[in-house]
């Protein structure tokens, strides 16, 4: 199965790689299966990785403005609400 | 007459009667104290309530209007016992008088220990504290809501643990106030907003905490409702571990204070750091694993052809059959042979890949961009087909420029 990591999330690729394991602890596969198995597994690792790795925290304010519209807003974060 | 003495005394209308029982009344009963139970209870069209008030031996008409009816955090009720403050008045138009209560409050029990056992007792009887309705907190959540104030503890509780455990995830922080009059009506808009703008995979609702009054708007029907009809699962974390609101009862979750919450919304990422080296452990030793089981099924394969020559040498005393079988021996051994060949290309093929120890020492994989497959043989290429080569530092595409047959083992 083909399956495009691009914008894969990263509980889609840990669900995945949990998948592509119990495939593989099978013993049922080909080697030429096991071996594309294999790949695609270190793939969905630093997909995960990837993910993990990121450092910096993201807050964002949700405001009503006059008219009743929804809008996303970076918060600046001051005394109150510390950044590193 | 009978009446003689009173000859001299005016008479006066009924009007004027229940005029002077009222002033009466109200110079030598300006203001009373009284406790006794709840009867008859009605709630007009416009909102004051009436009911009858009464011990074992009397009773009285009592009023509460509706300016003094709405300030009441608990729901009055047949049978319950109060204390009221108030005044005693003539209802003139029908010469009866009544109580005029300005302030209610339950009797040996404080009021908002009643709204909160009342609104529990009724939400429960509802349904709407049935573990059936909880839904499961997500497993990995992308961004995390959060109604709080933007000032107080809980945010950067929250804020410390999640950057701590996991700072992919995002925050969308909703502030609000998390005490006083508006503060129920903003939270239950703020869950709703969180609801409609989507993109939020579980809300922690919350506040430090505080006293009883404090983190009343947590005991609200509106925000107890609100959080029931959140699509998105909701974590109540309101105070300490000690506090428990109705909030908490209805939400998907109860964390015990907002840090604990945060610990359960968002799983940590040293644990998956973790997790996943060993399940590309677990991938590493099923790819050895599959290759010992190959190798041990080509021993059965050998096993059985040596048991199934008897029959071939039986045969020789079996003339009749010996066709048959020397027949089927050949088909046997083609197909063994093809299979030996075949194996034993796959096994060199993840000999050199599986164990990044061999591309360690120089060698490659070539693999055809056509079909995918792992080049073991020269015949599998053509001229000018490109190929994809893995080495142990990267890889490279390359085109097949010439094909030699000649095998290195003869």
């Amino acid at each position: 199965m083909k399956v495009s990591m691009d914008n894969m999330s990263y509980e889609d690729a840990f669900e995945r790689l949990e998948n592509i394991i119990a495939e593989m602890e099978s013993g049922q596969l080909s080697l030429d299966t096991a071996l594309q198995k294999f790949e695609e597994a270190i793939k969905l690792s630093r997909i995960c990785r990837s993910f993990l790795d990121k450092a910096r925290q993201r807050v964002d304010l949700l405001l009503r403005d006059e008219e009743g519209h929804l809008s996303l807003e970076q918060a600046l974060l001051g005394e109150d609400l510390p950044s590193d | 007459m009978l009446f003689t003495g009173l000859n001299n005394t005016a008479v006066i209308t009924v009007s004027e009667l229940n005029r002077q029982v009222s002033s009466i009344i109200g110079l030598n009963l300006p203001w009373v104290r009284i406790r006794g139970e709840i009867s008859n209870l009605k709630i007009s069209a416009s909102q004051h309530v009436y009911f009858t008030l009464k011990d074992s031996e009397s009773q009285v008409s009592t009023v509460l209007f509706r300016s003094a009816a709405s300030k009441l955090k608990f729901r009055l009720e047949d049978g319950l016992e109060v204390i009221i403050a108030g005044e005693v008045g003539l209802y003139e138009k029908r010469g009866e008088f009544r109580l005029v209560a300005q302030a209610l409050e339950p009797a040996g029990i404080g009021a908002l220990q009643l709204a909160f056992e009342q609104l529990k007792a009724r939400l429960e009887a509802e349904g709407l504290f049935a573990a059936s309705r909880k839904r499961a907190i997500p497993r990995f959540p992308l961004a995390i809501g959060v109604v709080t104030s933007d000032r107080g503890a809980a945010i950067r509780d929250i804020l410390n643990i999640l950057r701590r455990r996991m700072p992919a995830v995002k925050i969308i922080l909703v502030p609000v106030p998390v005490q006083g009059e508006d503060a129920p009506a903003a939270i239950a808009a703020a869950l709703r907003d969180l609801n409609e703008a989507g993109n939020t995979d579980v809300i922690i609702v919350g506040r430090g905490g505080g006293s009883l009054e404090d983190l009343w708007a947590f005991n609200e029907e509106i925000v107890a409702r609100a959080i029931a009809v959140s699509a998105i699962p909701v974590i109540s974390a309101v105070g300490h571990e000690t506090d428990f609101t109705i909030s908490d009862f209805v939400a998907d979750m109860r964390a015990p204070t907002p840090s604990a919450a945060a610990e359960l919304a968002a799983p940590d990422r040293a644990e998956l750091q973790r997790d996943i080296l060993m399940k590309m452990k677990r991938v590493r030793s099923s790819m050895f694993a599959l290759l010992q089981l190959r190798q041990s099924e080509l021993r059965v394969i050998h096993e059985g052809y040596v048991l199934r020559r008897f029959p071939e040498e039986l045969a020789e005393y079996h003339n009749a059959l010996q066709n048959s079988i020397t027949v089927l021996d050949n088909l046997f051994r083609t197909s063994l042979a093809a299979m030996e060949s075949k194996f034993i290309s796959s096994v060199s093929a993840l000999d050199m890949l599986s164990p990044l120890a061999t591309l360690q020492r120089g060698y490659g994989i070539v693999r055809s961009i056509v079909d995918g497959r792992i080049v073991k043989h020269s015949d599998q290429l053509a001229i000018g087909e490109e190929v994809d080569v893995i080495l142990f530092q990267g890889g490279f595409k390359g085109n097949v420029t010439e094909v030699r047959n000649e095998s290195l083992h003869g």
